[in-house]
């Protein structure tokens, strides 16, 4: 169920485009909508002042980062909430452990949360008895198959209704016809009971608020709600990065967040955990367990460009518009964070030998960084951790010379912007003809590039 | 050495020789569509836009009697704590029905702390009964037109400085607070949109014009 690490990422891309056409197919349409909605929402508002403010706000927060660790550390003690600090997975997988026994915990409940996929909670879990169940549609889906998620907002976009049709007739005997309607709840009526009778609640955080000592979280479905209210112990995985400095800072976070995910001006569920029940409450967990999880955050803080990459609130936008990612999905990039943003942390949390070749998983065609709310600069960013690539010797000699040229540009924006946009227009690459899979691809999005060997030679050799 | 010692150690490291860049302020002004001002409308709007319902009455005894007349329709009924009073102001129907644990209700009925007009949102607390909110399929939600906020940043003022009971640790803010801005949906399958996965797949704010 867990990933491999990215350095198959182009045999495993050069797999999917041939032998699975299927997920090409549905990635595209589910980014489609994700696209559409996306723009809509945008057009609503003045996008631009507030993603200034988005992007000022995280980089405030991460600036003082040390700060508002301790201010919402202290806040949580104060709420009664207990908050537990990991290095490393292995540190967040112990901590966990000690929960699981401490409190004689046999099941457990998952709210979708991409930082236990990255940590490995699930196999780890099961590792000690527990029996644990993901309660996202999507993630319980895939939860089903064996298989990890391709997307950081929908997990299972890989997967066409067909798909989902077979695997319930298989696990439930469903028929084979039944709609989304039906299938949804088969899913809502296993799970409730899943719900019933889990000890334990696992979700991760989309924001830390400093202030107040509140785990924020954004969904649709109400899983997040359910997971984090009816079992007796709440554990929230976040990531040191989510923290925000106020209450109210949220009321922006949410809703930019929102329609940069899904379009959406909010999720139908917001969930703002201070601690556990109180008295005068009626229900909810008797405690309430936050993990601070650094796991290569610090590292990817201390690099002087990259830090900026930890703004990212994993909205998925950079996903949807990638030419790149539309073609495969997240699978073969071999690690939880796929697409533009999984290419520019990879490098920055596991090293860059560890990362190679994602830097080069991307056209530079730059649609990303038109898209994200927090506007971190993801193509200047590729272009970072290729040139790191090359000081160290991990490429060969014609990528380094392309991508010299390339960075040499991007150093002023001005050209960069020029020549990101003439490339645009650039013909098509004779490797392109080579796999029609491959020409749709470049014609979908033109997205040559200067620098490098070609992304469809890296394909194609990925083939061979 | 702590993880929390050595991540704070790191943390400080890197940020050594880091400019440190300012807030910006508030998040004020920048409100989506600058609404005609009524922030009932307003809510009205964008919680009907996201899949919810909504009704609305001049007093509590009329909202209370259309609840009942509506909750008639299903055999079983969870009542969160808040609403409970809500429900029985009103002189008893003929016939009503059997109330439930909240894992087995066909309905639940509850009490809004309020609302946030920009959003679409109903705020809901602890106080109320978080089963009742979530489990049973349809939730009816009354709330008071007065406190309809215009922004998610007024509500959360709100909640602070409203002391709830048995509150008193937080700054005012409950154990946990839940925004409902619509029916639980997924479109994980096929990407089709589908509602009622986990949480209800029906929900009716209930607004009373006077208190
Ligand atoms: S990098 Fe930006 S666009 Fe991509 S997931 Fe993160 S916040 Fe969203």
């Amino acid at each position: 169920m867990s990933f491999s690490g990215p350095k198959h990422y182009r045999v495993e891309s050069a797999k999917s485009l041939k032998d699975r056409p299927s997920v090409r197919a549905s990635v595209t349409s589910a980014t489609d909508t994700f696209n559409a909605n996306r723009s809509d929402a945008y057009s609503q508002i003045d996008s631009d002042l507030w993603r200034d403010w988005a992007r000022d706000v995280k980089s405030h927060a991460l600036t003082n980062l040390d700060q508002y660790l301790e201010q919402a550390e202290t806040q949580l003690l104060a709420n009664g909430a207990k908050v537990h600090w990991a290095d490393t997975a292995h540190d967040a997988l112990r901590l966990l452990e000690e929960i699981v026994r401490d409190h004689g915990i046999s099941t457990a409940v998952k709210a979708k949360s991409m930082l236990s996929e990255e940590l490995g909670i699930n196999e780890h879990l099961e590792d000690l008895g527990v029996h644990v169940r993901e309660t996202d549609l999507g993630e319980y889906i895939i939860q089903l198959i064996g298989e990890p998620p391709s997307h950081i907002v929908g997990p299972a976009i890989h997967r066409s209704l067909e798909d989902c049709q077979r695997l319930f007739h298989e696990k439930f005997g469903t028929p084979l016809d039944d709609g989304p309607d039906a299938l949804a709840a088969t899913a809502r009526e296993a799970l409730r009971e899943e719900f019933l009778a889990a000890d334990l609640g696992i979700s991760g955080g989309n924001f830390l608020v400093a202030e107040t000592g509140t785990v924020a979280l954004i969904e649709n479905e109400g899983n997040i709600r359910l997971s984090t209210s009816l079992p007796r112990v709440h554990i929230a995985l976040v990531g040191i990065e989510k923290i925000v400095p106020r209450l109210e800072d949220v009321s922006g976070f949410v809703q930019l967040t929102s329609r940069a995910a899904t379009g959406q001006p909010i999720g139908n569920f917001f969930s703002l955990i201070q601690g556990p029940k109180r008295d005068g409450d009626i229900d909810g967990p008797e405690e309430v367990h936050v993990i601070l999880v650094d796991n290569g955050r610090t590292r990817l803080l201390a690099d002087d460009k990259a830090w900026e990459a930890l703004r990212c609130v994993r909205c998925g936008a950079c996903l949807n518009i990638c030419p790149v990612y539309r073609q495969t999905g997240g699978h073969p990039y071999g690690w939880t964070y796929s697409g533009p943003i999984g290419a520019i942390i990879a490098p920055g949390m596991l090293g860059i030998e560890e990362a190679m070749p994602l830097p080069y998983a991307s056209s530079l065609c730059g649609a990303c960084v038109d898209e994200c709310p927090v506007r971190i600069p993801i193509p200047e960013l590729l272009l970072h951790w290729r040139e790191k690539a090359v000081e160290k010797g991990l490429t060969s000699a014609i990528e380094s010379a392309g991508i010299k040229a390339y960075t040499k540009a991007a150093e002023r924006p001005a050209i960069f912007r020029a020549a990101g946009a003439m490339l645009r227009h650039i013909p098509l690459e004779a490797g392109g003809r080579a796999l029609p899979i491959l020409s749709d691809w470049v014609k979908e999005r033109s997205a040559p590039k200067s620098s490098k060997k070609s992304f469809m030679q890296q394909w194609k050799e990925g083939i061979e | 050495m702590t993880a929390r010692s050595s991540i704070l150690d790191r943390v400080r490291i890197a940020l050594a020789n880091r400019e440190v860049v300012a807030h910006p302020g508030s998040f004020e002004g920048w409100r989506p569509f600058m609404h005609s001002g009524n922030p009932t409308e307003q809510f009205t709007e964008m919680f009907e836009k996201a899949g919810g319902e909504v009704v609305s009455f001049k007093t509590q005894a009329e909202a209370s009697l259309w609840v009942r007349g509506f909750l008639a329709d299903f055999d079983s009924l969870s009542v969160g704590e808040l609403a409970r009073g809500r429900l029985n102001e009103d002189a008893e129907p003929d016939k009503w029905i059997e109330e439930t644990d909240p894992s087995a209700a066909e309905a639940g009925a509850s009490l809004a702390f309020g609302a946030v007009a920009e959003t679409g949102s109903l705020i809901m607390t602890p106080q109320d009964g978080r089963r009742a909110q979530l489990l049973p399929p349809v939730h009816v939600v009354f709330l008071d037109q007065a406190k309809i906020y215009k922004g998610l940043s007024e509500g959360f003022v709100a909640l602070k400085n409203e002391v709830l009971p048995g509150d008193n640790e937080s700054g005012g803010l409950p154990s946990a607070v839940g925004l409902h801005s619509g029916p639980s949906k997924s479109a994980d399958i096929g990407q089709v949109l589908v509602k009622g996965v986990h949480g209800p797949g029906r929900v009716v704010a209930v607004i009373i014009e006077s208190a």
